[in-house]
């Protein structure tokens, strides 16, 4: 296997560039989704004095100066980053910005997709590949000839350090067995009454919300949501042994390259039925981790395949 | 030579973090311990005039997870910052099961 070898080689292996580069642009994608509709949905104010998150991150946080204006310096360089990201302009400075960006996010907001986008931004910025290939020059360059060369002539571009693509590699492995393994050692998820208690409690305050971006189906608020709590959680059980299953799974078939095509097929089932249960929210991580997969490719195979 | 031994040390020192911290011990940085224990709660709070307290224009967009400590700190926040003391019911809802507790003029009293 292409990641065992890469290890034994001190992560020295032949790839094509444009692997790392078509991550980096969903990745950048992904990020531009999330803060875009967060400035939607008052990101810019939430650093304001009167604002309940500033007064929680002070509670939480008394050492670090973070006020409205520092908070809002960090805002803008987050933007350039993932805009500098996607379109390859000092790609690995971009990266690490975006990744020490979404480290502070974690200071008043932890949630993991989070982390699994600053993770993946840090660790990207280890490649050399960053800039290779779908940058703002493809662009340029296909003004004056077709795309379709300009396309060729990039996914022809190789790097040897194959180390950025290892760590992502591992992490997004990481981060499905870790899920799988906490998620069977929990009681509350594995009774049915974690997923349950979640989807009920954005369903009963839905019309409190500013902005509805939850909508559950009649059906499934029928039959999963509006009914007695034992019965919920006995019918919420099997989805959540489901989803155990499918993490333990889904890294192991990523990574062996005879199962890799019905893991990536599976896995984006997997991320719609997790999107489902939260809109708007899940897309970036459900985009950027979708978007890994293209990094579990045998990269001898993915050079063969661009000739 | 050097850079590779920096991505060795790098990816030891990840990779035994990883073991570590994803699968034993509490959740930090590299835990994936995602829905595993969901904390919510469920206000049902209105002012010291009667008017009702819509703790979604407060929080994070979407984002329901609250647990006691942080219930505590937004009825601080609606004290000290809105002057708002809140009166009503809170259900607290997480692995322990649910609790529904009483708030007045601005604090948990039961």
């Amino acid at each position: 296997m292409w990641w065992l070898e890469a290890v034994a080689d001190g992560f020295r292996q032949p790839h094509a560039s444009i692997q790392v580069c078509a991550f980096r642009v969903i990745l950048a994608a992904a990020m531009l989704f999330k803060f875009g509709y967060e400035h939607r949905r008052g990101g810019w104010r939430y650093f304001a004095p009167d604002s309940f998150i500033a007064y929680r991150f002070r509670r939480e946080h008394p050492d670090l100066p973070v006020g409205q204006t520092r908070y809002r310096i960090l805002y803008l360089a987050k933007l350039a980053a993932a805009i500098g990201l996607l379109v390859g302009v000092l790609p690995r400075v971009s990266a690490v910005v975006a990744g020490i960006w979404f480290l502070f996010e974690l200071t008043y907001d932890r949630k993991y997709h989070t982390a699994y986008l600053g993770l993946c931004s840090l660790f990207l910025a280890f490649s050399p590949a960053l800039g290779d290939a779908l940058t703002y020059r493809t662009v340029l360059a296909a003004l004056h000839s077709s795309v379709a060369s300009v396309l060729a002539e990039e996914a022809a571009r190789t790097q040897v350090d194959i180390f950025a693509q290892v760590l992502l590699v591992l992490l997004t492995a990481q981060m499905y067995l870790s899920s799988a393994y906490r998620k069977l050692r929990s009681e509350h998820f594995m009774s049915g009454a974690a997923l349950h208690d979640f989807a009920g409690s954005l369903h009963r305050d839905r019309r409190l919300q500013r902005y509805r971006d939850t909508w559950y189906p009649p059906v499934m608020v029928r039959y999963l949501i509006d009914v007695p709590v034992a019965v919920a959680r006995r019918r919420w059980r099997g989805p959540a042994v489901a989803t155990v299953g499918a993490e333990f799974l889904l890294p192991v078939a990523l990574l062996v390259p005879v199962t890799y095509p019905v893991a990536v097929a599976f896995g984006a089932l997997m991320h719609a039925a997790f999107t489902a249960l939260l809109p708007v929210r899940l897309v970036p991580f459900s985009l950027a981790t979708f978007g890994s997969y293209l990094l579990f490719a045998d990269p001898a195979r993915v050079l063969a395949w661009l000739g | 030579m050097g850079w590779q031994v920096v991505q060795w040390v790098f990816f030891v020192c990840l990779l035994a973090r990883m073991a570590r911290v994803g699968f034993f011990g509490p959740p930090r940085l590299l835990a994936w311990p995602m829905f595993s224990r969901v904390s919510h709660c469920l206000m049902d709070l209105r002012d010291q005039d009667g008017e009702p307290i819509n703790p979604w224009l407060d929080i994070v967009h979407q984002d329901p997870g609250m647990n006691g400590r942080e219930l505590s700190w937004y009825l601080a926040y609606l004290r000290e910052v809105r002057g708002l003391r809140a009166n009503g019911t809170v259900t607290l809802v997480d692995y322990t099961g649910r609790q529904v507790l009483t708030v007045r003029d601005g604090y948990v009293v039961a």
